[in-house]
């Protein structure tokens, strides 16, 4: 199921995504938080291959429109 | 012209030409493409619905029209699939999912409105991976090789198209999913312009990246499906108020003085095979033969394309199914389920980090086109021909990151979504071992018509665009 690149050494816990998913309203059976938990590990460290970019010039495109104007 | 091989081997610009010379008529065409579908599907199940006394009346009245001096255009009375995820007036519109079984729409997408009037024959509906998402395996098989991933999330569309049910289709592309199965199914596929075509009644997979596009067997069909898909719809916010050209008008001018960027060390990385390297350094040696200069050029920025698109999609997506992940949650296939249970686990800090990189990704590749003054760039379509099914989601032996064949086959098409940029995919080449090779344009914003310019140019010096799949079907 997992997107990522590679895997990550982030190791979060299958009761960590019960907790999560509690608190979200998620329902998630026994049986997918191992699968949930890695994948998530593997999901959430993505950020720093964004955030390895310097965004301080860039705010977020809230309406997505594709012309390219000046 | 009476013999219905003979008909469904036909391009849509060639039916186009019989039907207006009275060599043909729709009704032909369509009878022998439901004959192919049949023959076909039990094979490769590329539909979910075939409305058969629909397309037959439809073609018809099609063919009374044309008798009447009626002649609509190039589309008219042409067979055409449509992507199972977009509305279709009466006919059922499932998604690839059980979640929808049943479902009906009262009013037709905005694209299949303009397709009827261009006087298409609607004549199924493809199977996609379930809702687009592209993580479920769809019952879809591959005329190329049946063990092998025919594509997607436009599953259905890709092998209609490929093995002769359908003259053309519509598929959709959040991250390549009209340019991946174009590249497996050896067919042109077109991911226009972010708001194009319309989206209006298009179940979206994520609003931001969705675009809606056409699949065909040349580069003047897609160019011929663009121009009746193409316009504003106050209907979808989303929609580009730009004016459409005449994409077919100036697709015979050539490559000469066009200026076509690569960055080899991103689109020719270690994940690209062999055989795919060489037909992409083939397709861009004769490119340049043809006139057209190639620029080196590197855009850091594409590292960040694939974590960018995931995190953007998998929050919208899972933002648009959260209602029916609660109400029906159990009848998403399970790998679709727990995708977007993922989706809701990623904190809004980390969308908004990817609408920003995201931002940057695109300001990085207007300058670049600006700055070297691009009219395209190339790549690899995939750095890999179709994977083996078992494979998918295995690490690649032929590499020590961990990478599967499934990322691998979208390291190409993210940027394009990201972007908003019209991205094609047409034949290259095959490999050693007959499976079909794809090269992939990127194009300045609404300049469709500069790609089709180009891959018309090179498909007119190779047949691979005729090239069929090996596989047997019997005879009709």
């Amino acid at each position: 199921m997992s997107y990522g690149r590679s895997k990550s050494d982030l190791n979060i816990k299958a009761d960590q995504i019960a907790a999560l998913a509690a608190l979200f309203d998620v329902d998630v059976g026994g049986e997918d938080l191992e699968g949930l938990a890695a994948a998530l590990s593997n999901q959430l460290p993505s950020i720093a291959v964004l955030e390895a970019f310097d965004l301080e010039d860039f705010p977020p495109i809230l309406r997505m429109d594709a012309g390219w104007y000046d | 012209m009476t013999d219905s091989m003979d008909l469904i081997n036909l391009s849509i610009s060639e039916a186009a030409e019989a039907l207006q010379t009275g060599d043909t008529t729709s009704l032909a065409l369509t009878q022998a493409t439901l004959e192919r579908i049949r023959l076909t599907e039990p094979t490769v199940r590329a539909y979910a619905a075939v409305p058969e006394e629909a397309a037959l009346a439809q073609a018809e009245a099609a063919d009374q029209e044309i008798a009447q001096g009626n002649y609509r255009g190039p589309l008219h009375g042409i067979p055409i699939g449509i992507k199972d995820i977009i509305f279709t007036e009466g006919v059922a519109t499932e998604c690839g999912s059980k979640v929808m079984e049943g479902f009906l729409p009262d009013f037709d997408a905005t694209v299949v409105r303009k397709l009827d009037e261009a006087g298409a024959i609607m004549i199924g509906k493809t199977l996609p991976h379930e809702f687009a998402y592209g993580v479920n395996e769809p019952p879809t098989r591959s005329p190329w090789e049946l063990n092998s991933y025919p594509g997607g999330s436009s599953t259905g569309s890709g092998v209609a198209v490929t093995v002769r049910s359908a003259f053309g289709a519509l598929g959709t592309d959040t991250g390549g999913s009209i340019r991946i199965p174009a590249s497996i199914n050896n067919i042109v596929g077109l991911k226009p312009t972010y708001g194009r075509v319309s989206a209006y009644g298009v179940i979206p997979l994520s609003w931001t990246l969705d675009h809606v596009g056409p699949m065909t067997r040349t580069v003047l069909d897609n160019a011929l499906m663009l121009n009746a898909i193409a316009g504003h719809d106050p209907k979808d916010l989303t929609s580009a108020r730009q004016k459409v050209p005449d994409y077919s008008a100036a697709i015979d001018e050539g490559v000469h003085g066009m200026r076509i960027g690569i960055d080899r060390e991103y689109v020719l990385y270690p994940g690209v095979i062999d055989d795919v390297r060489a037909a992409t350094e083939a397709v861009i040696s004769e490119l340049a033969g043809m006139g057209a200069e190639i620029i080196e050029i590197s855009l850091p920025e594409f590292e960040l394309t694939p974590e960018t698109l995931f995190t953007v999609m998998m929050a919208e997506a899972s933002a648009y199914h959260r209602q029916g992940l609660r109400e029906k949650g159990d009848l998403y296939d399970p790998a679709t389920r727990a995708t977007l249970k993922m989706g809701e686990l990623i904190p809004a800090t980390h969308y908004v980090t990817g609408l920003r990189a995201r931002e940057r990704y695109r300001s990085a590749m207007k300058e670049l086109f600006r700055g070297e003054k691009l009219d395209a760039l190339i790549s690899p379509t995939m750095p890999l021909p179709a994977p083996r099914l078992t494979d998918l989601h295995q690490p690649r032996v032929d590499m020590d990151i961990g990478e599967t064949p499934m990322v691998s086959i979208i390291h190409h098409t993210f940027s394009a979504n990201l972007g908003g940029q019209p991205a094609l995919s047409a034949p290259g080449g095959f490999t050693r071992d007959g499976l079909p090779i794809g090269y992939q344009l990127l194009g300045r914003p609404f300049d469709e018509a500069t790609l089709f310019r180009i891959a018309y140019a090179y498909e007119g010096a190779h047949d691979w665009h005729s090239r069929q799949a090996p596989h047997d079907f019997g005879a009709p």
